[in-house]
């Protein structure tokens, strides 16, 4: 199949094509497995959530209306999804440091260069940011992971999470402070974290 | 893909844009994939779907996570999350606009509540209808029809002859004699019920004179401002608000007096069981008196106002004040008088005295009492539903809309059912539709 665009495939989809939906899946289920996966801070709840939004995204394509980017849409519906899936857990179990999957390719980096100095700082460091994160509030914490981590830019957190963009900005302003005053209250060195 | 670099990110933005992250083959990836599209294919649900439920399509494309009070605002349109019955964009659009009808409302004249509290019982010019639903919209206070009813119903209740001895203190003190008119009237009766004629003549005479005198010291005041004599008694302690009476003295047809000269007319005036009075000539100050104890209530004998010089008998027909009013402006009208009944049982709560809809707590406190048996309509796996309640301007419900999960499956009856049950306090608007989310238990 030739390079389309997202729009593209969606219409594709819409009329039955499910190699242009497959495509879709393929071009965007590793960052939405990401975001899953810090949100959600668990590997078998990541997978779920990334499998149920594309299956809830097909479901529902009749009502994609075409005034955002088709992955803006993806990730509002794995956001949400993993919102609901947090608050329906939160009274059931808390995640522990040992099972973060945030950290999943650092403890297997661990494994295989545990002599490296630099790879403990770099755990270390890691570590740490997975805690601080989790100190922030869900909507500080959603709009870093989206911002700071994923690399979306204003304008899209902005049309993914339904805020203006000055709120978004405010609110990754607001979730770097809270960061690093973490940070540096675990010691780390306020100029790095500046 | 990002866990290249090996050593720790220099600050913290690099540090968090190169969070290193669990490699997989590009063969795992297209199992994954394809294993999206075969549940898609099937159309079986996954483990999330079937572990938390199905969440409706409108929820999940609704915006996770928008702004939140207290978060800077930026120049964008925001949407907003309905939670619960939690207030929407639309809804405080709507209540700014409920704030300008207030205003609005503020700056119109408010129709009194005393005027909606009474019925009018006929009309005696012609075309009745048409002009007692004037006069009871025009937002003038038909003080003659008011005094007529409280006289009417004092009379009902009190059978003895009662004149109105606190109009005439009233009516003196509007002039500054009352001590002395007063003092003179009590006497008079102290004297004749002692059996003494002669003390009890020279006292009427004495009451006759500074009656005279007040008189012309009243048309005095009279030419001076306004035509209209009132006379406005308060109600005693123990009735109710409403027995707050008026009287308008208004010359009979065929007068000798001109308008102007009007006086006021024993027979127009509350009865004696009001227990105080207050004269108004025209924009002239008000003088309240207080209310005394029903014992201490000065009572004059008929005679007495009887004697009084012919000039301050006002003429027997009375009139409302809007009449007068037009009279005194030149408008021509039939000096007509409206008589109106008080009926209690019939009253009518003032247009003011409801709000124009429900307050949020209300809407809140009535729903959280609904939502519970509303909940329960759900089983612990459905998703969740939207209500929409409309309530009547009674407080009562008059339509349920339920979308969502429960929509077009037994719940929905049962959630209808449930929230109908809800109850809020009357308001003036005709309806008013709140939505709340019913999650499952």
């Amino acid at each position: 199949m030739a390079k389309l665009t997202d729009r593209e495939l969606v219409d594709r989809a819409r009329e039955g094509d499910a190699q242009a939906f497959g495509q879709l899946v393929r071009r965007h289920q590793q960052r939405i497995h990401r975001l899953a996966m810090h949100l959600l801070r668990d590997r078998a709840e990541a997978e779920d959530v990334m499998q149920e939004t594309f299956i809830r995204a097909y479901r529902a394509l009749a009502r994609f209306d075409g005034r955002s980017e088709p992955y803006t849409w993806f990730y509002r519906i794995a956001i949400n999804l993993s919102l609901n899936t947090l608050r329906s857990r939160k009274s059931r179990r808390t995640t522990t440091e040992s099972d973060d999957a945030r950290l999943d390719a650092i403890i297997n980096e661990k494994q295989t260069l545990a002599d490296a100095p630099d790879d403990a700082a770099r755990n270390q460091l890691y570590e740490a940011l997975s805690q601080g994160i989790d100190e922030l509030s869900e909507t500080l914490r959603t709009t870093l992971v989206l911002v700071c981590i994923d690399g979306r830019s204003h304008e899209e957190a902005a049309a993914m999470l339904g805020a203006p963009e000055g709120t978004i900005a405010w609110r990754v302003h607001e979730a770097r402070r809270k960061l690093k005053e973490y940070m540096i209250k675990r010691g780390f060195d306020p100029e790095e974290m500046g | 893909m990002m866990s290249e670099g090996k050593t720790p990110p220099r600050n913290l933005d690099a540090a968090l844009a190169a969070w290193p992250t669990a490699e997989r083959t590009a063969l795992e990836w297209d199992d994954s994939a394809e294993h999206v599209l075969s549940l898609v294919a099937s159309g079986d649900s996954t483990r999330l779907a079937k572990a938390s439920g199905r969440v409706s399509d409108e929820d999940l494309l609704r915006p996770p996570l928008p702004m939140a009070p207290g978060e800077v605002q930026g120049s964008a349109p925001i949407e907003t999350r309905t939670e619960g019955t939690g207030m929407t964009t639309a809804s405080r659009e709507r209540d700014r606009a409920g704030f300008k009808d207030l205003a609005r409302m503020a700056n119109m004249t408010p129709p009194p509540s005393s005027v909606s509290s009474v019925r009018s019982a006929e009309t005696s010019a012609p075309g009745g209808e048409e002009k007692k639903e004037r006069e009871e919209n025009s937002g003038v206070i038909n003080l003659a029809a008011l005094a007529e009813a409280e006289a009417q119903e004092a009379k009902a209740k009190a059978k003895a002859p009662a004149v109105a001895a606190s109009v005439a203190q009233a009516t003196m003190r509007s002039a500054g004699n009352e001590p002395k008119s007063i003092a003179a009237a009590q006497d008079a009766k102290r004297e004749e019920k002692r059996g003494s004629p002669w003390v009890a003549i020279s006292g009427i005479v004495a009451a006759a004179a500074v009656a005279a005198g007040v008189f012309f010291g009243m048309q005095h005041t009279d030419r001076a401002t306004s035509p209209a004599t009132v006379a406005l008694a308060p109600p005693p302690p123990a009735m109710p608000a409403a027995a707050t009476t008026f009287a308008v003295a208004t010359p009979a047809t065929g007068s000798p007096m001109p308008p102007e000269d009007r006086g006021v007319d024993p027979s127009s005036l509350p009865p004696a069981s009001t227990t105080g009075a207050v004269a108004l000539h025209g924009p002239a100050p008000l003088a309240v008196a207080k209310p005394s104890p029903p014992t201490a209530t000065p009572t004059v004998d008929p005679a007495l106002v009887a004697a009084i010089p012919a000039a301050t008998a006002a003429p027997t027909a009375s009139t409302s004040l809007q009449a007068q009013m037009q009279q005194a402006a030149g408008v021509t009208s039939s000096p007509t008088a409206t008589v109106a009944t008080a009926n209690p049982d019939e009253a009518l709560p003032a247009p003011g005295s409801v709000p124009l809809k429900p307050s949020q707590g209300a809407i809140q406190g009535s729903l959280g009492a609904a939502l519970p048996s509303a909940r329960s309509c759900l089983g612990a796996d459905d998703p969740i539903s939207h209500a929409t309640i409309t309530f009547k301007s009674d407080g009562t419900v008059q339509s349920v809309g339920v979308s969502g999960g429960a929509a077009g499956k037994p719940a929905e009856g049962c959630i209808r059912a449930a929230l109908s049950r809800a109850r809020v306090a009357p308001f003036a608007q005709p309806t008013f539709t709140a939505t709340a989310t019913v999650r499952p238990n």
